[in-house]
């Protein structure tokens, strides 16, 4: 994975928590990197796995929801980074889609080896959009708050539905997404 | 102000110098990636400007052996063309002789008792030593022979001339290196005969996987190299052999040699000591790309007794897969 989620989920805990949360996740989980992160390299998987259910034992919330408030912090990190992506694009669908056909190949281009998230999408009308969201690490809630933290940052309001979820079973999520 | 607070700006210091170091190293990854991208396409133009330059070169060495060639062809159809005019004289005489016969035929065949068969046996006869037939029979048959051997040479010319001008997107195939120089000796003859010998010394060799266009060309471009400096009725030996895996080709020639200071450079790309518009300088580069195709080398050396040896080294194993 990324290291660049690694660090923003240490500037989360250090923002929202404390840096000595954060040194007691890293005492008690013992990742092989020593919690030495940087946006450049990547890292296991497992580390990041370890981490938020050390997180979730400390805070007492439940995995789901963490990720999900992760994915929104995530976002507003990659923007304050890589806000060229958001400045092309003029709303919060076509944003969405952008993440498929235009942000994943960029970063393709940095990486050899990114192993990206596959999201394709539908657009059945100008105020929906589906998304197809498949990937072995199943991580379709962090996904959640990723576009939870887009459509802050495009100030719009929507619903979303996630059914059927890669968490029951099925080869992808179809996550739709209604402005309202 | 308080240690721990002293740390903490340490670190928030820390932590934004190493922000800036990942932003710069993204920044430098991508201007990276463009410049890779930019260099594949500059590869490819290479790539695409090399083939066209291959194809300009053979017609370059095309245009040296035209002339060769055309006066290769030109002497034996001279001496067809003159034969047939011989000929067509001849058939003329003979036709008088022929209508002549017919004459004494039908008058014989519609009133024998008026015919005298001795006068007209005799006029015949006369008729025929006259032009005397049987030299003209004889000449014919020679005129003939002659006219035949002309154009089995015109059609051995042409032959040979469709191995060098094979394709140079044919397949590899099987052909013997002595074949094919002896072939490219025989489409060079016009160019060669009024100004150097040539000595062949070739041994027995396997059948060789080549492309046979391309290969033909490296042996035109020494050749032709060899002829224009070596002096007039000088030798150029030729030598094959077979060495281990391997085929050895030597072209030794006793002209004035390379200098030390060209020898390194006679494969670069537009390297020529010929006059300005004399040379592409591309013949040498090019036959040590054709080499290199068929995973050989080329080497060039001074002999100790002065001129230069060019030795090729091909690789049997027909195995080997092409490099480009």
């Amino acid at each position: 994975m990324k290291g660049v989620v690694f660090t923003a989920f240490n500037d989360m805990i250090e923002q929202e928590i404390g840096i000595a949360v954060w040194d007691q996740l890293l005492e008690s989980v013992k990742p092989e990197s020593q919690g030495i992160y940087t946006s450049v390299e990547d890292f296991p998987d497992e580390e990041l796995g370890a981490l938020l259910a050390e997180l979730s034992l400390v805070t007492g919330t439940p995995v789901i929801e963490l990720l999900k408030h992760f994915g929104q912090f995530l976002f507003h990190t990659l923007a304050f980074k890589h806000s060229l992506f958001i400045e092309a694009e003029p709303d919060f669908l076509s944003f969405l889609k952008s993440v498929e056909d235009v942000i994943h190949k960029e970063v393709v281009k940095l990486y050899p080896n990114p192993n990206l998230p596959s999201l394709k999408w539908e657009q059945p009308d100008a105020r929906s959009l589906i998304l197809f969201y498949s990937s072995p690490r199943k991580l379709c809630h962090l996904a959640d708050g990723l576009i939870k933290g887009a459509a802050a940052q495009y100030q719009v309001a929507y619903e979303e539905e996630h059914a059927p979820c890669m968490h029951d079973g099925s080869d992808h999520c179809r996550i739709t997404i209604r402005l309202k | 102000m308080s240690n721990s607070e002293d740390y903490k700006k340490a670190y928030e210091r820390q932590k934004l110098a190493r922000e800036r170091a990942e932003t710069l190293l993204e920044v430098r990854s991508r201007e990276l990636y463009d410049s890779n991208i930019s260099l594949q396409q500059s590869h490819a133009k290479l790539r695409n400007n090399q083939i066209k330059l291959l194809h300009q070169e053979k017609l370059a060495s095309i245009g040296l052996l035209a002339a060769g060639v055309a006066h290769e062809i030109n002497n034996p159809i001279s001496f067809v063309k003159s034969n047939l005019e011989v000929l067509s004289g001849y058939f003329s005489l003979l036709n008088k002789l022929l209508t002549q016969f017919q004459s004494v035929a039908n008058r014989v065949y519609t009133d024998p008792e008026a015919v005298d068969y001795r006068k007209e046996l005799e006029s015949l006869i006369v008729l025929a030593q006259e032009n005397d037939l049987v030299f003209l029979i004889e000449d014919s048959l020679d005129s003939i022979k002659e006219s035949l051997t002309g154009t089995e040479r015109v059609k051995d010319i042409v032959v040979n001339l469709r191995d060098y001008s094979r394709s140079d997107t044919d397949p590899r195939t099987l052909c013997s290196i002595n074949e094919l120089i002896d072939s490219i000796i025989k489409v060079l003859w016009g160019e060669i005969k009024y100004k150097i010998k040539i000595e062949k010394d070739f041994g027995e060799l396997p059948p060789f996987y080549a492309y046979v266009g391309q290969l033909s060309q490296v042996f035109v471009n020494i050749i032709m190299n060899a002829i224009q400096e070596m002096p007039v009725d000088e030798t150029l030996k030729i030598v094959t052999r077979k060495e281990g895996e391997s085929i050895r080709i030597d072209f030794i020639d006793s002209g004035p040699g390379i200098s030390e200071e060209n020898l390194g450079k006679l494969f670069d790309p537009f390297f020529t000591t010929k006059d300005v518009g004399e040379g592409t300088g591309l013949g040498l580069y090019i036959s040590h790309s054709i080499i290199k195709r068929h995973a050989g080398t080329i080497e060039a050396h001074n002999n100790e007794g002065g001129g230069a040896r060019f030795t090729i080294t091909l690789p049997i194993d027909i195995r080997n897969e092409p490099r480009d």
